[in-house]
């Protein structure tokens, strides 16, 4: 069989269905969206200050996107605390970290951390064959979950944060971050097997259930931006700007200390 | 004694040059140690008022003092005012400052209540040069989280004082700036309204 490259990974399929067409195809399409985006904001901004040209748009999918927290997923993250002892949730989040393995390996690989890399390997080994997936021996042995995204290996490669968007469903990005997450999802590697029935509804139901538990464990923060603020937006906006570029910088850094003495 | 004057020229040209440059000579910047301890006072005395069981009313004004006392307010009534204030007349900048005060009592003893039953400790403290020192405090609670929470101090205004504080990496300075800038949008620009709705609580509308 003569398959290109990007053919032969999206045909890993047990029935013979084709599975994603071209999700390289889709990413490309829309790097180069962003980068052109990107390209058209000429506004001058601060120094530690968020490039927001889209505001008006954004504004509008903020809306959207609160208003669908208030109908479907504030409830959901309530029932979750309800529904979910706490061996539902540590099982849970043992699944859902599992399943992150092979992109965090990827990306750990792709910003040079090779220990890293080397690690999650040996976690996902560990974790399979004493827990089964759902249960977190390799912790206990000093090897703990360190997530990363792709939107973190971007960073790394040095792609700039670009503007502030806001995306329906997922909420708060900038353009470099919600690339990422957006590409996360086309490019785990476990989405290829759509064959595998069981492993396809396993995927969607811990993909609901994690949104749901994230929720949950965030609630005051994101009650109190949504629900409690003067202007929402522009409170998800700095909050999740300020908090992002300081998980990326592994901390407090001179740049992103404020300045009340400058001119 | 050639030698000597050899010594004092060299010494004398790098300190020209430093302060030339504007580096922060080591008796410019606020030592470590100092900004520690002021943090510590500081938390002390808002702890104490915390779990004094005063009025609500009380602790609003008593805070908005502790903040006027510790804080660099002009500076900070200046960041968080953004763009606006080159074009603010005189009367408009004593009235903005008040009106921070009074907001930052209102609104931070509020929320500093939440924290009622938690200890807050400082753990640490970094150096970052010129922008001041930051210093690490945790919050600690029986039933949460711990939460970071970091201050900002600088002696560049003269005195030791707080110009930022950052709670789980988010500025407040930063975000209030943002939040004003667009709370002064809805009133067209109308920088006594907004100040007056500062002052009385009432910035939700407009």
């Amino acid at each position: 069989m003569t398959e290109s490259p990007f053919r032969a990974s999206a045909s890993v399929s047990a029935s013979g269905r084709a599975s994603r067409r071209g999700p390289f195809r889709t990413i490309f399409m829309l790097a180069a969206a962003l980068v052109v985006a990107g390209c058209a904001s000429g506004e001058p901004v601060e120094p530690g200050g968020i490039a927001d040209p889209y505001e008006s748009t954004n504004r509008g999918i903020h809306e959207f996107n609160k208003g669908l927290d208030t109908v479907l997923l504030r409830p959901a993250s309530q029932l979750y605390d309800i529904a979910m002892p706490g061996l539902g949730d540590l099982l849970l989040t043992n699944a859902v970290n599992f399943l992150r393995m092979p992109m965090n390996f990827i990306n750990h690989t792709a910003q040079g951390e090779f220990e890293q890399a080397g690690a999650d390997v040996l976690r996902t080994g560990i974790n399979l064959v004493m827990g089964l997936g759902v249960l977190d021996p390799a912790t206990e042995f000093g090897l703990p979950q360190v997530e990363t995204d792709i939107g973190e290996t971007l960073y790394v490669w040095g792609v700039a944060e670009g503007p502030y968007v806001e995306i329906p469903v997922f909420g708060p990005a900038s353009a470099r971050d919600g690339f990422g997450r957006v590409a996360e999802i086309v490019l785990d590697p476990f989405g290829f097997f759509t064959g595998y029935e069981g492993l396809v509804t396993a995927r969607r139901a811990l993909a609901v259930g994690n949104l749901a538990r994230i929720r949950a464990e965030n609630a005051n923060v994101i009650d109190q931006a949504l629900y409690e603020s003067e202007d929402s937006y522009v409170t998800t906006r700095a909050g999740y700007i300020q908090y992002r570029r300081r998980q990326l910088a592994g901390g407090a850094t001179e740049e992103s200390l404020t300045d009340v003495f400058a001119d | 004694m050639t030698m000597n004057r050899r010594e004092i020229l060299k010494y004398s040209t790098a300190g020209a040059l430093l302060a030339g440059l504007g580096l922060p000579t080591a008796a410019a910047a606020v030592e470590v140690s100092a900004a520690r301890s002021f943090v510590e006072t500081v938390v002390a005395e808002v702890t104490r008022l915390l779990n004094s069981g005063k009025s609500a009313e009380a602790q609003r004004l008593e805070f908005s003092e502790i903040f006027r006392r510790n804080a660099a307010v002009p500076e900070i009534t200046r960041f968080v005012m953004g763009q606006t204030w080159r074009d603010m007349s005189e009367a408009q900048k004593t009235k903005a400052q008040d009106a921070l005060v009074s907001y930052v009592g209102r609104v931070y003893a509020g929320l500093l209540n939440d924290y009622q039953g938690q200890t807050l400790e400082v753990v640490g403290a970094q150096d970052f040069g010129a922008k001041g020192v930051l210093v690490t405090s945790v919050a600690k609670g029986a039933s949460v989280e711990d939460s970071k929470v970091e201050w900002q101090v600088s002696d560049r205004g003269g005195p030791v004082q707080v110009v930022d504080v950052v709670a789980e990496g988010v500025s407040l300075l930063q975000t209030q700036r943002q939040e004003f800038a667009a709370m002064i949008d809805r009133r067209n620009g109308d920088v006594d309204r907004f100040l007056d709705d500062l002052a009385a609580g009432r910035v939700a509308e407009g």
